[in-house]
């Protein structure tokens, strides 16, 4: 009679302990699942922040167009701007000079049919 | 009979015992392995991924800085041709200036006749031909004719050959804007040349280009050879 009890206890106990065991067992697999959750939600922020930077970047980039376009603009301006100041303190000397060489015509014949 | 009862439930209680401590720790065995696993499993997957964005997101910045970089290319461009197409405009200018200052100036009656009758033996000496048609503006017309025997006879003069005859164009003459100077034709018309102050101003505007060019925009720095 005690024997008997005595095993149905230990049987028990065995299966209960069996039990314990699987269910660590099933904890852990749900638990390296849970890794590739956890990894997913953690790229996602990483991907965010990645993101967030690049975009930050292409604003800067987009804002800056138009000014680089406007500096160089002004800039343009300016050196066409200075040309004119040297074309009108020179025109009247180069005038001067085209102009006398034009009308300076000095005809000659030619060296070979000339009489001696 | 052996054991006494207290004696088995006690072994009984140990041996139960025993099975609970075995489990317990394997079930600590199995936590720490599932951690563990977990963590490798995580951080793979994580770095993995992490590889491919940073790659993905590196390029695409890059894409960003080679189209500043095109851009300030292509503005440079367009600023160098800007100011070359405004230099232009100026010696374009300038010639234009010049034509329209000989235009008055050959108002000058007795001026204009001295380079006239240059310009007509300039061009006789040129042709050297038996027979020369002579094409001036219409308003010039008596002019030339009045300026031809002199000029003939310092050609005579100066030549070998001495048999020439010249003709005034009277059906076709050059245009009454222009600013002067004469066209010869010989052979029929086979043979021109273009003796109009028109010509010789484009001729020598084009020659003496690089003067001008200096003084108008300074000395090239980019120039290496002058000769």
């Amino acid at each position: 009679m005690l024997q008997s009890r005595g095993i149905t206890d230990l049987l028990v106990a065995e299966k209960k302990a069996q039990e314990i065991i699987e269910e660590a067992r099933k904890r852990k697999n749900k638990r390296i699942k849970d890794a590739q959750n956890e990894a997913k939600f953690e790229i996602e922020l990483f991907k965010g922040e990645r993101d967030q930077h690049y975009k930050a970047l292409e604003q800067q980039q987009l804002g800056n167009r138009d000014k680089m376009a406007q500096e160089s603009n002004v800039q343009t301006q300016i050196d066409i701007e200075s040309l004119k100041a040297k074309y009108d303190s020179n025109k009247d000397e180069l005038l001067e000079r085209i102009l006398t060489t034009v009308c300076d015509v000095k005809p000659q014949s030619h060296i070979n049919a000339r009489i001696e | 009979m052996g054991l006494s009862e207290t004696d088995v439930a006690k072994q009984i209680q140990h041996m139960i015992a025993f099975i609970q401590q075995e489990a317990a720790e394997k079930v600590e065995e199995i936590e720490a392995k599932a951690e563990e696993e977990f963590n490798i499993e995580k951080s793979r997957l994580v770095s993995q991924q992490r590889v491919k964005i940073i790659e993905y997101y590196d390029k695409k910045e890059k894409q960003i800085e080679l189209q500043r970089k095109i851009q300030h290319s292509n503005l440079a461009n367009a600023s160098r041709l800007s100011i070359l197409k405004a230099r232009d405009d100026y010696v374009q200018a300038l010639k234009e200036e010049a034509r329209k200052q000989l235009t008055i100036l050959t108002q000058d009656r007795s001026k204009y006749q001295t380079i006239l009758a240059n310009l007509i033996a300039q061009g006789l000496f040129l042709l050297m031909e038996k027979e020369v048609t002579l094409r001036c503006r219409r308003n010039d017309f008596h002019l030339v004719q009045q300026l031809t025997p002199d000029i003939v006879q310092r050609y005579k003069q100066e030549l070998k050959q001495i048999d020439i005859k010249i003709t005034v164009d009277d059906k076709n003459y050059i245009a009454d804007d222009s600013a002067g100077g004469i066209e010869l034709y010989a052979m029929g018309g086979k043979i021109k040349v273009s003796n109009t102050i028109e010509a010789r101003l484009s001729m020598i505007f084009n020659q003496i280009l690089p003067e001008i060019r200096e003084k108008l925009f300074g000395i090239n720095q980019n120039r290496k050879y002058h000769d």
